[in-house]
Protein backbone atom coordinates (compact mmCIF):
# COMPACT_ATOMS: atom_id res chain seq x y z
CA UNK A 1 0.00 0.00 0.00
CA UNK A 2 1.23 3.50 -0.83
CA UNK A 3 1.71 5.59 2.32
CA UNK A 4 0.27 9.09 1.97
CA UNK A 5 2.68 11.93 2.70
CA UNK A 6 1.28 15.42 3.08
CA UNK A 7 3.43 17.84 1.16
CA UNK A 8 2.65 21.47 1.95
CA UNK A 9 3.38 22.94 -1.55
CA UNK A 10 1.24 20.26 -3.10
CA UNK A 11 -1.66 20.72 -0.72
CA UNK A 12 -4.15 21.79 -3.39
CA UNK A 13 -3.39 18.79 -5.53
CA UNK A 14 -3.61 16.46 -2.56
CA UNK A 15 -6.78 18.18 -1.42
CA UNK A 16 -8.42 17.44 -4.80
CA UNK A 17 -7.10 13.88 -4.67
CA UNK A 18 -8.74 13.31 -1.28
CA UNK A 19 -12.02 14.83 -2.49
CA UNK A 20 -12.09 12.55 -5.54
CA UNK A 21 -11.37 9.44 -3.48
CA UNK A 22 -13.99 10.45 -0.92
CA UNK A 23 -16.67 10.89 -3.59
CA UNK A 24 -15.85 7.47 -5.03
CA UNK A 25 -16.62 5.85 -1.67
CA UNK A 26 -20.30 6.21 -2.62
CA UNK A 27 -20.00 4.21 -5.84
CA UNK A 28 -18.61 4.32 -9.36
CA UNK A 29 -18.52 7.67 -11.16
CA UNK A 30 -17.15 9.07 -14.39
CA UNK A 31 -14.94 12.16 -14.51
CA UNK A 32 -17.60 14.78 -15.03
CA UNK A 33 -19.91 13.26 -12.39
CA UNK A 34 -17.05 13.50 -9.89
CA UNK A 35 -16.51 17.19 -10.59
CA UNK A 36 -20.23 17.94 -10.36
CA UNK A 37 -20.66 16.03 -7.13
CA UNK A 38 -17.71 17.71 -5.45
CA UNK A 39 -19.16 21.07 -6.40
CA UNK A 40 -22.69 20.27 -5.28
CA UNK A 41 -21.67 18.57 -2.01
CA UNK A 42 -19.47 21.51 -1.06
CA UNK A 43 -22.23 23.99 -1.87
CA UNK A 44 -20.12 25.39 -4.70
CA UNK A 45 -17.13 26.04 -2.45
CA UNK A 46 -14.82 23.53 -4.12
CA UNK A 47 -14.86 24.26 -7.82
CA UNK A 48 -11.98 23.39 -10.02
CA UNK A 49 -11.23 23.26 -13.68
CA UNK A 50 -12.38 19.88 -14.94
CA UNK A 51 -9.23 19.68 -17.03
CA UNK A 52 -7.16 19.24 -13.88
CA UNK A 53 -9.26 16.22 -12.98
CA UNK A 54 -7.77 13.86 -15.57
CA UNK A 55 -4.12 13.91 -14.44
CA UNK A 56 -5.28 13.16 -10.88
CA UNK A 57 -7.64 10.38 -11.97
CA UNK A 58 -5.07 8.74 -14.21
CA UNK A 59 -2.35 8.91 -11.57
CA UNK A 60 -4.64 7.39 -8.96
CA UNK A 61 -5.53 4.66 -11.45
CA UNK A 62 -1.86 3.99 -12.17
CA UNK A 63 -1.23 3.70 -8.44
CA UNK A 64 -4.13 1.21 -8.28
CA UNK A 65 -6.03 3.34 -5.76
CA UNK A 66 -8.94 3.54 -8.19
CA UNK A 67 -9.79 1.38 -11.19
CA UNK A 68 -11.28 2.56 -14.45
CA UNK A 69 -13.68 0.47 -16.52
CA UNK A 70 -15.03 1.33 -19.96
CA UNK A 71 -18.76 0.92 -20.54
CA UNK A 72 -20.60 1.18 -23.82
CA UNK A 73 -23.45 3.68 -23.59
CA UNK A 74 -25.53 3.65 -26.72
CA UNK A 75 -24.25 2.71 -30.15
CA UNK A 76 -21.49 5.32 -30.41
CA UNK A 77 -20.66 6.39 -26.89
CA UNK A 78 -18.18 4.90 -24.46
CA UNK A 79 -17.68 6.07 -20.89
CA UNK A 80 -14.93 5.43 -18.40
CA UNK A 81 -16.19 4.80 -14.88
CA UNK A 82 -13.94 4.86 -11.84
CA UNK A 83 -14.33 2.84 -8.66
CA UNK A 84 -12.37 2.91 -5.43
CA UNK A 85 -10.16 -0.13 -4.86
CA UNK A 86 -9.53 -1.67 -1.44
CA UNK A 87 -6.04 -0.12 -1.49
CA UNK A 88 -7.71 3.22 -2.30
CA UNK A 89 -10.02 2.90 0.71
CA UNK A 90 -7.07 2.31 3.05
CA UNK A 91 -5.16 5.15 1.44
CA UNK A 92 -8.15 7.49 1.83
CA UNK A 93 -8.58 6.59 5.51
CA UNK A 94 -4.89 7.29 6.17
CA UNK A 95 -5.02 10.50 4.15
CA UNK A 96 -8.11 11.80 5.95
CA UNK A 97 -6.38 11.10 9.29
CA UNK A 98 -3.44 13.20 8.11
CA UNK A 99 -5.72 16.04 7.01
CA UNK A 100 -7.43 15.94 10.38
CA UNK A 101 -4.08 16.15 12.13
CA UNK A 102 -2.98 18.99 9.87
CA UNK A 103 -6.12 21.06 10.49
CA UNK A 104 -6.04 20.32 14.22
CA UNK A 105 -2.52 21.73 14.38
CA UNK A 106 -3.52 24.61 12.15
CA UNK A 107 -6.45 25.61 14.39
CA UNK A 108 -4.33 25.15 17.47
CA UNK A 109 -2.30 28.05 16.16
CA UNK A 110 -5.01 30.02 14.36
CA UNK A 111 -7.37 29.57 17.30
CA UNK A 112 -5.00 31.52 19.55
CA UNK A 113 -5.25 34.53 17.26
CA UNK A 114 -9.02 34.11 16.94
CA UNK A 115 -9.45 33.89 20.73
CA UNK B 1 -17.89 17.76 -36.93
CA UNK B 2 -17.71 17.63 -33.12
CA UNK B 3 -18.40 21.07 -31.58
CA UNK B 4 -15.40 20.52 -29.32
CA UNK B 5 -13.03 19.37 -32.04
CA UNK B 6 -10.77 22.44 -31.65
CA UNK B 7 -10.36 21.77 -27.92
CA UNK B 8 -9.79 18.05 -28.49
CA UNK B 9 -7.37 18.81 -31.33
CA UNK B 10 -5.44 21.15 -29.06
CA UNK B 11 -5.14 18.40 -26.42
CA UNK B 12 -4.23 15.86 -29.11
CA UNK B 13 -1.43 18.11 -30.42
CA UNK B 14 0.08 18.89 -27.03
CA UNK B 15 -0.26 15.50 -25.37
CA UNK B 16 2.88 13.60 -26.35
CA UNK B 17 2.05 10.06 -25.38
CA UNK B 18 1.72 6.86 -27.33
CA UNK B 19 -1.48 5.60 -28.82
CA UNK B 20 -3.83 3.94 -27.91
CA UNK B 21 -3.68 5.66 -24.50
CA UNK B 22 -4.02 9.06 -26.16
CA UNK B 23 -7.16 8.00 -28.04
CA UNK B 24 -8.67 6.61 -24.84
CA UNK B 25 -7.99 9.89 -23.00
CA UNK B 26 -9.56 11.91 -25.83
CA UNK B 27 -12.54 9.58 -25.83
CA UNK B 28 -12.94 10.02 -22.08
CA UNK B 29 -12.72 13.81 -22.28
CA UNK B 30 -15.05 13.94 -25.33
CA UNK B 31 -17.74 12.03 -23.42
CA UNK B 32 -17.39 14.34 -20.39
CA UNK B 33 -17.51 17.42 -22.63
CA UNK B 34 -20.79 16.25 -24.09
CA UNK B 35 -22.22 15.68 -20.60
CA UNK B 36 -21.12 19.12 -19.44
CA UNK B 37 -22.61 20.69 -22.55
CA UNK B 38 -25.94 18.91 -21.91
CA UNK B 39 -25.79 20.08 -18.28
CA UNK B 40 -25.40 23.74 -19.29
CA UNK B 41 -28.19 23.41 -21.86
CA UNK B 42 -30.38 21.96 -19.10
CA UNK B 43 -29.65 25.04 -16.99
CA UNK B 44 -31.21 27.19 -19.71
CA UNK B 45 -28.08 28.41 -21.50
CA UNK B 46 -28.10 28.85 -25.25
CA UNK B 47 -26.17 26.45 -27.50
CA UNK B 48 -23.29 28.95 -27.90
CA UNK B 49 -23.14 29.74 -24.19
CA UNK B 50 -23.19 26.05 -23.26
CA UNK B 51 -20.33 25.36 -25.67
CA UNK B 52 -18.30 28.31 -24.39
CA UNK B 53 -18.85 27.46 -20.70
CA UNK B 54 -17.94 23.82 -21.31
CA UNK B 55 -14.75 24.78 -23.12
CA UNK B 56 -13.78 27.13 -20.30
CA UNK B 57 -14.27 24.48 -17.64
CA UNK B 58 -12.37 21.78 -19.53
CA UNK B 59 -9.34 23.83 -20.43
CA UNK B 60 -6.27 21.63 -19.95
CA UNK B 61 -3.32 23.95 -19.40
CA UNK B 62 0.25 22.96 -20.21
CA UNK B 63 0.94 21.90 -16.61
CA UNK B 64 -2.04 19.52 -16.63
CA UNK B 65 -1.00 18.14 -20.04
CA UNK B 66 2.58 17.61 -18.81
CA UNK B 67 1.30 15.85 -15.70
CA UNK B 68 -0.97 13.62 -17.77
CA UNK B 69 1.88 12.78 -20.13
CA UNK B 70 4.19 11.99 -17.21
CA UNK B 71 1.65 9.52 -15.80
CA UNK B 72 1.47 7.59 -19.08
CA UNK B 73 5.05 7.69 -20.32
CA UNK B 74 7.25 4.70 -19.45
CA UNK B 75 10.91 5.37 -20.23
CA UNK B 76 11.51 2.42 -22.57
CA UNK B 77 8.45 3.16 -24.67
CA UNK B 78 9.37 6.84 -24.78
CA UNK B 79 12.74 6.00 -26.36
CA UNK B 80 11.30 3.44 -28.78
CA UNK B 81 8.37 5.64 -29.85
CA UNK B 82 10.63 8.61 -30.44
CA UNK B 83 12.90 6.53 -32.62
CA UNK B 84 10.00 5.33 -34.76
CA UNK B 85 8.71 8.89 -35.10
CA UNK B 86 12.08 10.28 -36.15
CA UNK B 87 11.90 8.68 -39.58
CA UNK B 88 8.72 10.17 -40.91
CA UNK B 89 9.09 11.32 -44.49
CA UNK B 90 8.61 8.92 -47.39
CA UNK B 91 12.14 9.49 -48.75
CA UNK B 92 13.70 8.91 -45.34
CA UNK B 93 11.81 5.63 -45.08
CA UNK B 94 12.83 4.49 -48.57
CA UNK B 95 16.51 5.31 -47.98
CA UNK B 96 16.46 3.56 -44.60
CA UNK B 97 14.76 0.51 -46.11
CA UNK B 98 17.19 0.29 -49.05
CA UNK B 99 20.24 0.69 -46.81
CA UNK B 100 19.10 -1.98 -44.40
CA UNK B 101 18.09 -4.37 -47.19
CA UNK B 102 21.50 -3.96 -48.89
CA UNK B 103 23.37 -4.66 -45.66
CA UNK B 104 21.08 -7.59 -44.88
CA UNK B 105 21.53 -9.06 -48.37
CA UNK B 106 25.34 -8.77 -48.31
CA UNK B 107 25.81 -10.13 -44.79
CA UNK B 108 23.13 -12.77 -45.36
CA UNK B 109 24.99 -14.05 -48.44
CA UNK B 110 28.20 -14.42 -46.45
CA UNK B 111 26.45 -16.18 -43.60
CA UNK B 112 24.75 -18.75 -45.79
CA UNK B 113 28.11 -20.21 -46.89
CA UNK B 114 29.05 -23.57 -45.34
CA UNK B 115 32.51 -22.38 -44.18
CA UNK B 116 30.93 -19.59 -42.22
CA UNK B 117 28.60 -21.83 -40.25
CA UNK B 118 31.07 -24.72 -39.87
CA UNK B 119 33.31 -22.70 -37.53
CA UNK B 120 30.53 -20.80 -35.80
CA UNK B 121 30.50 -20.15 -32.09
CA UNK B 122 27.81 -22.07 -30.12
CA UNK B 123 26.38 -18.64 -29.23
CA UNK B 124 25.11 -18.40 -32.80
CA UNK B 125 22.28 -20.82 -31.98
CA UNK B 126 20.51 -18.63 -29.39
CA UNK B 127 20.89 -15.80 -31.91
CA UNK B 128 19.06 -17.91 -34.52
CA UNK B 129 16.52 -18.70 -31.78
CA UNK B 130 15.73 -15.02 -31.32
CA UNK B 131 15.47 -14.70 -35.11
CA UNK B 132 12.88 -17.48 -35.28
CA UNK B 133 10.95 -16.05 -32.31
CA UNK B 134 11.03 -12.60 -33.92
CA UNK B 135 9.85 -13.96 -37.24
CA UNK B 136 6.97 -15.86 -35.64
CA UNK B 137 5.93 -12.77 -33.68
CA UNK B 138 6.10 -10.66 -36.84
CA UNK B 139 4.01 -13.18 -38.79
CA UNK B 140 1.40 -13.21 -36.00
CA UNK B 141 1.18 -9.38 -35.96
CA UNK B 142 1.18 -9.31 -39.77
CA UNK B 143 -1.72 -11.75 -39.79
CA UNK B 144 -3.59 -9.61 -37.23
CA UNK B 145 -2.96 -6.26 -38.89
CA UNK B 146 -2.97 -7.03 -42.60
CA UNK B 147 -4.93 -10.24 -43.17
CA UNK B 148 -7.79 -10.37 -40.66
CA UNK B 149 -7.47 -6.60 -40.03
CA UNK B 150 -7.99 -6.81 -36.27
CA UNK B 151 -7.50 -3.11 -35.50
CA UNK B 152 -8.69 -3.14 -31.90
CA UNK B 153 -6.94 -0.04 -30.60
CA UNK B 154 -6.20 -1.46 -27.15
CA UNK B 155 -4.34 -4.51 -28.42
CA UNK B 156 -2.71 -2.85 -31.41
CA UNK B 157 0.78 -2.47 -29.87
CA UNK B 158 0.63 -5.68 -27.88
CA UNK B 159 3.75 -7.70 -28.60
CA UNK B 160 5.34 -5.17 -30.96
CA UNK B 161 7.83 -3.88 -28.42
CA UNK B 162 8.71 -7.49 -27.58
CA UNK B 163 9.96 -7.67 -31.14
CA UNK B 164 12.37 -4.80 -30.44
CA UNK B 165 13.45 -6.54 -27.24
CA UNK B 166 14.19 -9.71 -29.22
CA UNK B 167 16.49 -7.62 -31.42
CA UNK B 168 18.29 -6.38 -28.31
CA UNK B 169 18.48 -9.94 -26.98
CA UNK B 170 20.12 -11.04 -30.20
CA UNK B 171 22.78 -8.33 -29.75
CA UNK B 172 23.26 -9.42 -26.15
CA UNK B 173 23.85 -13.04 -27.23
CA UNK B 174 26.24 -11.81 -29.89
CA UNK B 175 28.28 -9.74 -27.44
CA UNK B 176 28.28 -12.55 -24.87
CA UNK B 177 29.52 -15.00 -27.54
CA UNK B 178 32.18 -12.56 -28.71
CA UNK B 179 33.67 -12.08 -25.25
CA UNK B 180 33.27 -15.76 -24.39
CA UNK B 181 35.27 -16.82 -27.47
CA UNK B 182 37.96 -14.24 -26.69
CA UNK B 183 38.18 -15.45 -23.11
CA UNK B 184 38.40 -19.13 -24.11
CA UNK B 185 41.09 -18.35 -26.65
CA UNK B 186 43.01 -16.21 -24.18
CA UNK B 187 42.88 -18.91 -21.49
CA UNK B 188 44.31 -21.46 -23.94
CA UNK B 189 47.31 -19.22 -24.56
CA UNK B 190 48.14 -18.46 -20.98
CA UNK B 191 51.27 -20.23 -19.86
CA UNK B 192 51.30 -21.86 -16.43
CA UNK B 193 52.02 -19.16 -13.87
CA UNK B 194 51.40 -16.41 -16.45
CA UNK B 195 48.51 -14.01 -16.91
CA UNK B 196 46.26 -12.99 -19.82
CA UNK B 197 48.36 -9.86 -20.33
CA UNK B 198 51.35 -11.99 -21.41
CA UNK B 199 49.33 -13.49 -24.29
CA UNK B 200 50.20 -10.66 -26.66
CA UNK B 201 53.93 -11.38 -26.24
CA UNK B 202 53.71 -15.16 -26.67
CA UNK B 203 51.09 -15.32 -29.37
CA UNK B 204 53.28 -15.28 -32.47
CA UNK B 205 55.70 -17.90 -31.19
CA UNK B 206 54.44 -20.64 -33.51
CA UNK B 207 52.44 -21.17 -36.71
CA UNK B 208 49.91 -23.17 -34.70
CA UNK B 209 49.17 -20.12 -32.55
CA UNK B 210 48.56 -18.02 -35.65
CA UNK B 211 46.02 -20.57 -36.87
CA UNK B 212 44.37 -20.41 -33.44
CA UNK B 213 44.17 -16.64 -33.75
CA UNK B 214 42.58 -17.03 -37.18
CA UNK B 215 40.01 -19.49 -35.78
CA UNK B 216 39.26 -17.18 -32.90
CA UNK B 217 38.67 -14.30 -35.32
CA UNK B 218 36.33 -16.47 -37.39
CA UNK B 219 34.34 -17.59 -34.35
CA UNK B 220 34.00 -14.12 -32.83
CA UNK B 221 33.17 -12.44 -36.13
CA UNK B 222 30.61 -15.16 -36.91
CA UNK B 223 28.67 -14.62 -33.76
CA UNK B 224 28.81 -10.82 -33.99
CA UNK B 225 27.82 -10.82 -37.66
CA UNK B 226 24.91 -13.18 -37.03
CA UNK B 227 23.65 -11.15 -34.07
CA UNK B 228 23.92 -7.85 -35.95
CA UNK B 229 22.17 -9.37 -38.96
CA UNK B 230 19.31 -10.71 -36.82
CA UNK B 231 19.01 -7.48 -34.80
CA UNK B 232 18.86 -5.47 -38.01
CA UNK B 233 16.22 -7.69 -39.59
CA UNK B 234 14.11 -7.67 -36.43
CA UNK B 235 14.52 -3.88 -36.26
CA UNK B 236 13.30 -3.61 -39.83
CA UNK B 237 10.23 -5.76 -39.12
CA UNK B 238 9.53 -3.78 -35.95
CA UNK B 239 9.77 -0.51 -37.83
CA UNK B 240 7.39 -1.74 -40.55
CA UNK B 241 4.82 -2.80 -37.93
CA UNK B 242 5.19 0.46 -35.98
CA UNK B 243 4.47 2.48 -39.11
CA UNK B 244 1.35 0.45 -39.87
CA UNK B 245 0.19 0.79 -36.26
CA UNK B 246 0.83 4.55 -36.30
CA UNK B 247 -1.33 4.84 -39.43
CA UNK B 248 -4.19 2.92 -37.78
CA UNK B 249 -3.91 4.98 -34.58
CA UNK B 250 -3.89 8.27 -36.44
CA UNK B 251 -7.05 7.24 -38.29
CA UNK B 252 -8.61 6.29 -34.93
CA UNK B 253 -7.63 9.60 -33.31
CA UNK B 254 -9.01 11.50 -36.31
CA UNK B 255 -12.31 9.66 -36.08
CA UNK B 256 -12.58 10.54 -32.36
CA UNK B 257 -11.93 14.20 -33.10
CA UNK B 258 -14.43 14.38 -35.96
CA UNK B 259 -17.40 12.43 -34.56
Amino acid sequence: MIKPQLDIPLLTKQFNETLILAILVHGRKHGYQLALEIESKSGGLFTFNHGTLYPILHRLEKEKLISGVWKQEGPKRQRKYYTLTSAGKKYLAAHVAQWRELFTQFFNIAGVIEG
Amino acid sequence: MNRFSSLLNSINDRLEIAQPIKSRILLEIAADLQDAHDFYLGQGHTEEEATRLTQERFLLDDAAIAELAAVHQPLVKKILDRFSLQVQSRWQRIILLLTLLTIAAVSGRVMMTSEFLADASPFVWPVWGTAIAGLLLFLYKFYQLYLIKNHTIRTLRKGVHSLALLGLLSLLFGLSGYFYELLVFGMQLVLPGGSLITVVCTVTDSAEKIIDIHNCYVRTSTVMMASLFVAMLIGLLWYALMNKIAQIEMAEAKSILLT
